[in-house]
């Protein structure tokens, strides 16, 4: 769907610096993530710092309660693959599988949106995490384990979750929270509203007196990777074809181009406008491989050129020694058959005859004819090697047999004469030809002398008439173009017309003109009758060789208007027409830059322009991207002013909305919030917006802080499985504290 | 990528694979469970399953009930009003708290619900994304101005309804 904009028109303004070009990015092997050393000297044995994992869909962070930020983080991926060669299995976690592409395509997420559903994977994970750590204690981890989960759990993966870390890691206790509750805990927050955009969903969550309401709870189904996900959608549509892109390349591009919009649908109806389009749009070059194009030095060219002309003149050499020999060779024969006329003269007739017929002859005239023929060629090919372009005096022949009546000739003479009639009428007939042809250069040559005359005493009117007609094939050119458009649709008049007229050829039955009374058919006697059988035809050679014929008339004309018309320029020639700095499609595709399919390294650019805002304006407005349910905002406005029915919470809940997770990185996002919010909620309402201050490691530290505060105390107790209490009340026995899920 | 074949590489990879690593902490005896790794859809289906038949238990445990206490007229039994009244109260009070208590969060029910102002979702150009007024009958795809039309007639067959899906207009037939 490219336009056929190619080059940039050379009369157009100063060109303007080539594209910043940005670079996808893949995530990389960072290298052998530490061991921890300081276990034995700093944890081993105090059951009262527990081991904190933010079980995150999008990263896994691990750490000590007691420390301010985790030790490790990591995508929760494994890739575990047997290599044929070592005849080994490699088992590699999180950031290890990006060092090669084996592991990268074996690795394996674990989670099915933002609940873990692959406990294969998992299990690699927390041993991972517990070997990072540097636990080293026989029969367990002897640390309470705090860990955050999704929000309302299914019952049968918390369970299976408990039972991995019981009974596969023997954990003294094991406490379930929630990651938001957590971020919002640690950002200080009491009573207001959590709103946490994360990696695979959105999240609301009131909190009344640091309790999450969680039956009045929401989820939105958008987050980080369905943004993904539509961009690699939308980009996958914009450019067919393109080569294969990743999942963390669309990731990076995600973050590091998209921002949320204040306005969006005016910022949208600008955004690919010209002016100011280089700074909206970014070109994202893409990782290829160029085919060098052999390029030949200034040297190398000269020595080809000379070799080719060396050859060439060695095959002329050649040539011209071949033409020496057959030229000598022919005078040679030349000599021999003069001779034999000499000796004619003086020899009787009688031996002379039985000369020739040695020779080959019929008579003394055949003979002569040869010499004549040999020595012209000799001529020929004599002035040819002297370079002398001899006008060819073709001598008129004469027939001079014709005129003698027939009576007076012999047998032979008669058919020597009807031989002579033949090639008499040949003559003639060339004569005809040849001056036919000098009247019709003749007539053109008057005829472009007219019009150079009438060019240079009426300009004007000449460019007004070649206009016209110009004019007049365009338009008929883009008829034929609908016409045969239309024709593609079955339903358009054109088809319609074309089956009616089919069905009345086809039909017996007597037209309606026929049964008034005119009994004879008069088909075919104009015979522009028979253009109805052109007409029907879908695909018409007759048409497409016409269309070429015209496209070449086109062609001249423009061609001689460019010449002499000084306002016909190069810009409004017919295949200028689509202009690619006018073309919203070039903007949207190409953005502000001539586009060059020659070019590969432009082949492999992809443009985000309308994609910057796009993608993450999903989240106000989910049905952009095909989800059933309400904006963000309107989902905000729907819990705080119909949902929370007491006045008071209601007034208290206003004054702290509370922003984390991910997507909440995105540039304007706060911004955007706050002025929507202040749209829909009462003017006189007081409310108050503030994001974590660390969206994405917040809640880690919210989980280690509560962890730390509440280790020992009642809260503790009411919070934690113990491993007693696993073994009897069962696997999907939980706690309800106030940071984390409810029973289902 | 250069695939790992160099002795370093190798290495490397050994440092990393943690399938032979010794894991003390580990349990020794502890062997997962079959058929352990369910997707979202798979756990959803049976907490719906497993939420269904409780419903059915509890429907059959209430018409049970309600065939044991056939009314009894009050003139005739006066003597027992209160206690009848007082077990009649209580199944009330559950009712009402059943009723009035929205039912417990779980993962399927916390979803939000569709955009009660629909009309106030914008009319974006699928091309483009740009704002758009019209629709092509044809297609049924929007469009922001002529030229996105005549891309749009230019579409290969299917293609427009790979556009429709990206915002989850297409038909799917089944």
């Amino acid at each position: 769907m490219s336009p056929s904009a190619t080059e940039q028109p050379s009369s157009s303004a100063s060109p303007k610096p080539p594209p910043k070009l940005y670079h996808v990015f893949e995530p990389k092997f960072p290298g052998t993530a530490p061991q921890a050393e300081d276990y034995g000297s700093k944890y081993r044995g105090r059951s009262d710092v527990a081991i904190v994992i933010d079980n995150g869909s999008w990263n896994t962070r691990v750490g000590w309660s007691s420390e301010s930020t985790p030790r490790i983080t990591f995508p929760p991926i494994c890739a575990k693959y047997r290599d044929r060669k070592l005849a080994r299995t490699f088992t590699l976690v999180g950031n290890d599988t990006y060092i090669d592409s084996n592991a990268r395509t074996a690795s394996k997420n674990a989670f099915d949106v933002n609940v873990v559903s692959n406990f294969d994977v998992m299990e690699n994970i927390l041993d991972y995490s517990f070997l990072k750590l540097g636990i080293d204690d026989d029969d367990g981890i002897s640390h309470p384990v705090v860990m955050t989960e999704a929000l309302c759990n299914p019952t049968y993966t918390r369970k299976t979750m408990s039972e991995l870390l019981f009974e596969a890691y023997n954990a003294p206790s094991v406490t379930y929270g929630l990651d938001s509750l957590f971020s919002y805990h640690y950002n200080g927050g009491t009573t207001g509203l959590v709103l946490s955009s994360s990696h695979t969903t959105t999240h609301l969550i009131p909190v009344i007196n640091s309790k999450g309401v969680l039956n009045m709870a929401t989820r939105l189904n958008w987050g980080g990777s369905q943004a993904t996900d539509f961009l690699t959608k939308l980009l996958a549509l914009k450019y067919p074809g393109f080569p294969k892109t990743y999942q963390q390349q669309m990731e990076s591009l995600v973050q590091e181009h998209c921002y949320v919009s204040q306005n969006y649908k005016a910022e949208m109806s600008g955004y690919l406008e010209m002016g100011g389009l280089d700074e909206r749009d970014r070109a994202i070059q893409f990782p290829f491989t160029e085919v060098v194009k052999e390029q030949k030095s200034e040297e190398e060219l000269a020595r080809i050129a000379e070799r080719r002309k060396e050859s060439g003149r060695r095959l002329q050499e050649q040539a011209a020694k071949m033409r020496l020999e057959k030229l000598k060779k022919k005078e040679e024969e030349l000599a021999y058959y003069q001779h034999i006329l000499e000796k004619g003269k003086s020899e009787t007739k009688k031996n002379f005859s039985r000369l020739l017929e040695n020779e080959g002859f019929r008579d003394e005239a055949q003979l002569e004819k040869r010499v004549k023929e040999l020595e012209k060629s000799i001529r020929r090919s004599r002035n040819k090697d002297l370079g002398i372009e001899e006008e060819e005096e073709e001598e008129v022949p004469t027939f001079p047999l014709l005129d003698t009546p027939d009576e007076e000739l012999d047998e032979d003479g008669l058919k020597q004469k009807r031989a002579q009639r033949l090639l008499k009428a040949n003559y003639e007939a060339r004569q005809r030809l040849r001056a036919e042809k000098e009247k019709e250069r003749e007539r053109l040559r008057l005829e472009a002398e007219k019009e150079e005359e009438r060019r240079t005493n009426d300009l004007e009117g000449w460019i007004a008439e070649k206009r016209a007609m110009r004019e007049g094939l365009v338009a008929k050119l883009k008829e034929r173009e609908q016409r045969k458009t239309q024709l593609s649709d079955r339903k358009s008049l054109a088809s319609l017309n074309r089956m009616k007229a089919i069905a009345h050829l086809a039909s017996d039955e007597p037209t309606r003109k026929r049964r008034r009374g005119n009994d004879e058919d008069t088909f075919g006697a104009d015979d522009d009758d028979w253009a109805i059988y052109r007409d029907i035809a879908t695909v018409n050679e007759d048409e497409e060789e016409e269309d070429e014929e015209m496209q070449t008339e086109l062609k001249n004309l423009e061609a001689q208007l460019l010449r002499h018309d000084p306002n016909f320029t190069e810009d409004s020639l017919q295949s200028a027409k689509s202009d690619w700095s006018k073309s919203l499609v070039h903007a949207f595709l190409r953005g502000c830059h001539p586009f060059d399919p020659e070019n590969q390294a432009e082949a492999n650019q992809m443009h985000l322009n309308v994609e910057r805002i796009r993608v993450p304006e999903v989240i106000f407005e989910p049905s952009m991207a095909g989800v059933d349910q309400a904006g963000i905002v309107e989902i905000t406005s729907e819990l705080l002013l119909n949902r929370i029915t007491e006045e008071k919470q209601r007034e208290s809940i206003y004054r702290d909305i509370f922003l984390t997770g991910g997507y909440t990185l995105f540039k304007g996002f706060e911004e955007r919030m706050r002025t929507t919010l202040t749209s829909v909620l009462p003017f006189e309402a007081e409310f108050g917006l503030r994001t974590a201050k660390d969206p994405l490691l917040d809640a880690w530290k919210g989980a280690a802080l509560w962890s730390k505060s509440n280790i020992g105390h009642p809260t503790w107790k009411g919070a934690a499985i113990t491993k007693a209490e696993f073994t009897e009340k069962g696997a999907d026995y939980i706690k309800e504290h106030n940071l984390g899920n409810v029973m289902g | 990528m250069a695939p790992p074949n160099n002795s370093s590489g190798t290495a490397l990879h050994e440092s990393l694979d943690i399938t032979n690593v010794d894991k003390p902490f580990k349990s020794t005896t502890w062997k997962p469970a079959a058929r352990r790794n369910k997707n979202l859809k798979q756990v959803l289906t049976e907490v719906n399953r497993a939420h269904a038949a409780s419903i059915m238990a509890s429907q059959a445990q209430t018409e049970a009930n309600t065939g044991d206490n056939t009314p009894i007229p009050e003139s005739t039994l006066a003597g027992l009003s209160a206690r009848a009244t007082a077990a009649q109260q209580a199944t009330a009070l559950q009712k009402l708290s059943l009723s009035a208590g929205q039912p417990a969060p779980t993962y399927g029910n916390i979803d939000a619900a569709p955009s009660l102002h629909p009309a106030n979702s914008g009319h974006w150009c699928d091309i483009t994304g740009l704002p758009s007024s019209y629709v092509d009958p044809k297609t049924k795809l929007r469009y922001a101005n002529k030229e996105v039309y005549a891309v749009i007639r230019g579409l290969g067959q299917g293609v427009s309804d790979q556009f429709l899906a990206v915002r989850g207009a297409n038909i799917i037939l089944k």
